[in-house]
């Protein structure tokens, strides 16, 4: 798309100018902006060749090859942008994370995660509809966060879900359900009960999240504290490894009802 | 593309009757001159395309179709400036295991005059960022992150001035607050200063001081924030300060349809421009200068 913006009359201009140069001896030279033009171009011919930039590019990328084993499969693409408030990619991670960390939780505390919230800004790309490798996931999730368990307060997680509602984003959950209203809360469900501001819970979250990233402040501070020290795509990658096959649908586990 | 030849078609045949019948004023170089800018923003280590089975964007971007077009560009126009706002880092495994090598080596290729820092510049800590920009032949400019004392002092330059052509194109570079977005000990010792504070110093020394005639903003504080009305972004920044031609944005991933035209604390015309992210889009803006005080730049007549 090109758009321009300012345009004069350019040759009534230079009239002018002429003008200028016959009545005023050289001075000094000021430029001024008289137009903008602009454009905003797709690259899109990726059978461009460039001899230079692929042999700059050939070792670091040949380094990678051992990424594109195979370990998995999945029938549809998915994206951490499908939904409104939720999202197939987004699910299926919180889900895998907080079934994974919940086993490990159990075996080490003899205590049950209540529920997972990660951020949308830390799932980068989109699972492709086909073999999955480890190249996929590390452009999904390239950040080496670790998963972190916090016991909140009923009050700290009001905040939670005050945030929820005014980011109105689809911040990966598993474990909870919400309705919001036009603008209020209207409905919670914790592993299917409704939340009592009164009880505390153990959420699951990264360790970015925990010390106050995306601004989630209400991490900062719980009551208990538990790193895990799993890095989250290392689990998603045995997880996958494991199962083989991965599907992941959207569930209205976040909705707002106007 | 019908705008666009009528454009050329004003430019060329007005410089040919000038040139003509005046070719002895050709030593006060009366003709009217062009600056392009090209741009890119959070390419995130995207170096290879997209893969074809990409839902939203199969096969696009990619740093050789790039450099197809930014040299298509440069032949267009030899008076071009390429710059960058940040998040150059993190994104794809080209990253987490060479930790941005690749990514400057690239840009150095293709002809990046300078490139602000992004947040995830810092994401393997400040040390190693400073280390790494051995592989960038060009300039980091950052004005309102304070460097003293931490190892980024002495790279990262408060404003480059560009002479091309004889026009002088002043650029100066605007950093996020890293406060939750990197983790405190990747930034230990950098300290973040308020950015429409610094703007009206810098802008006034590159256009007062220095006589830029075209003063641009390389900034990765992010377009806007609709949930967080009062958060520093790009659009307060332009209506906040004067002295800005062209805001060349970042950070919030923004796909633009065309730039953003907003009025500044003096009543001028500022650009906002972002092209998105992970290397999809280029962004070209061309400067027409002419040295008549004829500027009706407020006018501003849409075609």
């Amino acid at each position: 798309m090109k758009t321009i913006l300012y345009i004069n009359n350019i040759k009534f201009k230079h009239i002018v100018a002429f003008l200028t140069i016959v009545f005023l001896s050289c001075g000094q030279i000021e430029y001024q902006i008289n137009d903008i033009e602009t454009e905003i171009i797709k690259i899109s011919e990726h059978t461009a060749k460039n001899k230079e930039l692929e042999d700059l590019i050939r070792p670091y990328k040949n380094e990678l090859t051992r990424l594109e084993k195979k370990i998995g499969y999945s029938n549809e693409s998915l994206s951490i942008r499908d939904g409104k408030l939720e999202s197939t990619l987004g699910n299926l991670i919180a889900d895998i994370l907080l079934e994974e960390s919940n086993k490990l939780f159990i075996e080490k505390y003899s205590i049950n995660i209540d529920f997972c919230l990660l951020n949308q800004g830390g799932v980068r790309g989109n699972l492709y509809k086909g073999d999955i490798t480890q190249h996929n996931l590390l452009t999904i999730m390239p950040f080496e966060n670790t998963s972190t368990v916090v016991r909140l307060n009923g009050k700290k997680v009001l905040e939670l879900l005050q945030y929820l509602n005014v980011e109105n984003k689809a911040h990966p959950t598993s474990g909870i359900k919400i309705e919001f209203g036009e603008e209020k809360i209207n409905k919670v469900l914790i592993q299917n009960k409704k939340f009592d501001i009164n009880k505390s819970y153990y959420v699951l979250t990264s360790n970015f999240l925990q010390e106050g990233g995306d601004k989630m402040i209400f991490f900062k501070d719980p009551l208990e504290l538990y790193s895990l020290n799993t890095n989250i795509r290392e689990v998603l990658v045995k997880y996958i490894s494991r199962k083989k096959n991965i599907e992941s649908k959207l569930d209205n586990r976040i909705i707002r009802k106007k | 593309m019908k705008r666009r030849y009528f454009l050329e078609k004003i430019t060329s045949s007005t410089i040919f009757g000038l040139s003509i019948p005046f070719l002895s004023f050709d030593n006060i170089n009366f003709h009217s001159k062009k600056i392009t800018i090209l741009h890119t923003n959070d390419v995130h280590s995207h170096i290879d395309p997209f893969p074809p089975n990409d839902p939203l964007n199969p096969n696009g971007g990619g740093v050789i179709a790039r450099a197809k077009i930014i040299n298509k560009f440069r032949k267009e126009n030899p008076n071009t400036l390429m710059f960058d706002a940040g998040d150059i880092f993190q994104g794809t495994p080209y990253f987490n295991f060479f930790g941005g090598e690749i990514e400057l080596k690239l840009m150095s290729k293709l002809g990046y005059n300078a490139s602000t820092l992004g947040n995830h510049e810092f994401d393997n800590g400040i040390k190693k960022l400073s280390e790494s920009l051995k592989y960038a032949n060009f300039s980091f400019i950052n004005s309102n992150y304070n460097l003293k004392n931490t190892p980024l002092e002495n790279k990262v330059k408060k404003y480059e001035i560009y002479n091309i052509d004889e026009i002088k194109v002043g650029v100066f570079g605007l950093g996020i607050a890293l406060n939750g977005l990197v983790e405190k000990n990747l930034y230990n010792g950098l300290e973040y200063l308020d950015p429409i504070e610094i703007t009206n110093d810098i802008t006034y020394e590159l256009k007062k001081d220095h006589k830029c005639d075209i003063v641009i903003c390389l900034s990765h504080l992010g377009f806007k924030y609709d949930q967080r009305k009062e958060e520093m972004c790009d659009l307060i920044l332009a209506k906040k300060t004067k002295n800005i031609d062209l805001i060349i944005g970042g950070h919030t991933h923004t796909f633009m349809k065309k730039p953003v035209e907003v009025t500044n604390l003096v009543g001028e015309k500022v650009l906002i421009n972002q092209v998105g992210c992970f290397g999809i889009n280029i962004g070209k803006i061309d400067f027409y200068l002419s040295n008549e005080n004829m500027s009706r730049k407020t006018d501003s007549i849409k075609v």
